[in-house]
């Protein structure tokens, strides 16, 4: 009886309206996969949020700013990927095919629920700014989708760990210059020159573990409110905290997802996407460097690609310059 | 991460030896010192009633309970030099518990707990309960599958069933060494659970429990060894 009483807690809800919030399931390939959608359900336009990582919760991008400044305009639709944030299950298959598959049963039971008229925006920021070209570049899956916004993502990992490194080295040779950090800079510069990027997955995790530690050496990155939005993401959202941490550790450290993404081309198939396109990057971006904005512009088969560039931000600008970068993508998405 | 516990690898027969030396030293001493307490120590049958209990169990911020059944097997009476007697007890005890955390997952378990329970002639007591059970999660919310034609269909009663361990140490006082008119304990006691295989991984959780144990005096009674020291 209580199993039976539980099992009819699990009522669908599925609301219209400007101000939806919304939590249901996809269950895929043994995974149960968490969405949540906020807000203007009504507009008709949603953004789709495909998070960092791998391994990170899509509900940290949602906090105080964004409820009152961004759910108002359009709703957004937060999802976890398989092994990622509160994602639940007994499985094991982490092939980076099945994350494509993911995105677009997601995006499917997302036109299910709130009607095939809903404009879709997938925005991809790091390691889901690899999974979200990956996945456009496939079949006929850009029919669904109406606009792309890539933000400081990770589309190309080889070239990445080549940007990585070489801006580590301009940056930390001119730190050391002028004396500042020497010491930590020294310890870096050493070592970009003593190993070649592309050496091993060794040495592009310790340059991308070198590119996360020097935003706190660059005065210009605006760092102060990361931690409180943080803060706000994990009160608001009443994250299972221990699960997250879970599946970071398994997302990183046991299934190693991110060695895949080397082996699969998506800069030589860029052509093959038309749909509009946003471009947001952070200046001092050293984890994904503006090369990779480049690279896209260079190789994107969409003639209609805007670009944004954050002065004070490093890797999240939507953390370090939310004013500025909510602004830009609402302003994009009105548009479009 | 993984951690992996490596033995020492004995190279020379002289080192095994000196092993297998101490190894019988440390044995007889255990034998010597476990015969003496033996001999000191008097055994005998004695009749016990099991204690009811029952807990809020909150997990982190999220609400829920936890009942359970302790069934005594081992009562122990140790007598100090200063007089005091200090009672050492030992149940297995039969528990059903329930969370909700909203958003993520409704989690109903049943758990046996093997307690070992120290009390002080105030009546304070502490305790530690490894345990192990079964627990079966019902997602929050509704779930659906999507096939590979994109046709949408509601999954019902989604959720999962999962092995699980536990481990909880807690504080209590038992108001029944003070007054034969107050058959109740109360107590607190923190825990970590974890479930497994969670996403080829394990999931941990941590709970304390506030609870209320009953002591009747006949219920589901038993005939425990008693050991007086």
């Amino acid at each position: 009886m209580i199993i039976i009483g539980l099992s009819s807690c699990q009522k669908e809800q599925i609301s219209t309206g400007t101000d939806v919030h919304d939590t249901f399931f996809l269950k895929e390939d043994g995974f149960s996969m968490p969405i949540q959608v906020h807000g203007n359900v009504a507009s008709k336009k949603m953004l789709v949020v495909v998070t960092g990582g791998p391994g990170s919760s899509a509900i940290l991008y949602r906090n105080d700013f964004v409820i009152e400044n961004v759910e108002k305009e359009f709703a957004i639709a937060y999802y976890d990927q398989r092994f990622a944030g509160a994602t639940q299950g007994s499985t094991v298959n982490s092939e980076i095919s099945l994350y494509k598959t993911d995105l677009k049963k997601v995006l499917q039971l997302l036109k299910s629920r709130y009607g095939i008229d809903t404009k879709m925006y997938v925005m991809g920021h790091s390691w889901g700014g690899f999974l979200t070209p990956y996945f456009l570049q496939d079949d006929n899956n850009q029919d669904m989708v109406k606009g792309w916004i890539q933000v400081d993502g990770a589309h190309n990992y080889s070239k990445n760990d080549s940007l990585t490194k070489e801006m580590l080295l301009s940056y930390g040779k001119k730190e050391i210059l002028a004396n500042r950090n020497t010491d930590k800079w020294q310890e870096i510069v050493d070592y970009c020159n003593a190993h070649a990027y592309n050496e091993s997955f060794e040495v592009s995790s310790t340059l991308n573990r070198f590119a996360a530690k020097v935003e706190s050496y660059v005065s210009e990155i605006e760092l102060t409110s990361i931690s409180e939005q943080f803060k706000d993401a994990v009160k608001i959202n009443k994250l299972p905290l221990t699960a997250q941490l879970v599946n970071l550790a398994n997302s990183a450290l046991i299934q190693k997802i991110d060695r895949q993404a080397y082996t699969v081309p998506i800069s030589k198939n860029l052509y093959k996407i038309k749909l509009p396109t946003l471009l947001l990057w952070g200046r001092h971006d050293f984890i994904c460097p503006t090369g990779l904005k480049e690279d896209i512009k260079k190789n994107i088969g969409s003639k209609d690609v805007t670009e944004k560039v954050f002065e004070k931000s490093g890797h999240s600008p939507m953390f370090q310059e939310p004013t500025a970068f909510w602004k830009a993508l609402t302003d994009w998405v009105e548009k479009h | 991460m993984l951690f992996f516990v490596t033995l020492p690898i004995f190279q020379h027969q002289t080192n095994i030896y000196i092993m297998f030396k101490q190894v019988k030293i440390i044995l007889c001493s255990l034998l010597f010192v476990a015969s003496n307490i033996l001999a000191q120590a008097q055994t005998e049958k004695i009749k016990m009633s099991s204690n009811i209990k029952g807990a809020y169990m909150g997990s982190v911020i999220y609400p829920g309970f936890k009942l359970g059944v302790e069934r005594p097997y081992k009562h122990i009476e140790k007598t100090k030099r200063s007089g005091k007697v200090i009672e050492k007890d030992r149940f297995v005890s039969f528990n059903l518990g329930f969370y909700q955390h909203k958003t993520f997952h409704d989690n109903l378990y049943f758990l046996v707990e093997r307690t070992r329970r120290r009390t002080a002639p105030s009546g304070f007591f502490v305790e530690t309960s490894p345990g192990i059970g079964v627990s079966r999660t019902f997602l929050s919310d509704a779930t659906y599958k999507v096939d590979d034609a994109g046709k949408v269909a509601k999954v019902s009663g989604a959720g999962y069933t999962y092995a699980m361990l536990s481990l909880a140490a807690g504080i209590g006082y038992d108001f029944s060494k003070k007054s034969d008119n107050r058959p109740y304990a109360i107590y607190l006691k923190p825990s970590v659970f974890v479930i497994a295989p969670y996403n080829s991984f394990v999931y941990f959780r941590p709970t304390v429990e506030l609870g209320v144990i009953y002591k009747p005096k006949t219920f589901w009674t038993k005939d425990v060894k008693e050991v007086k020291k």
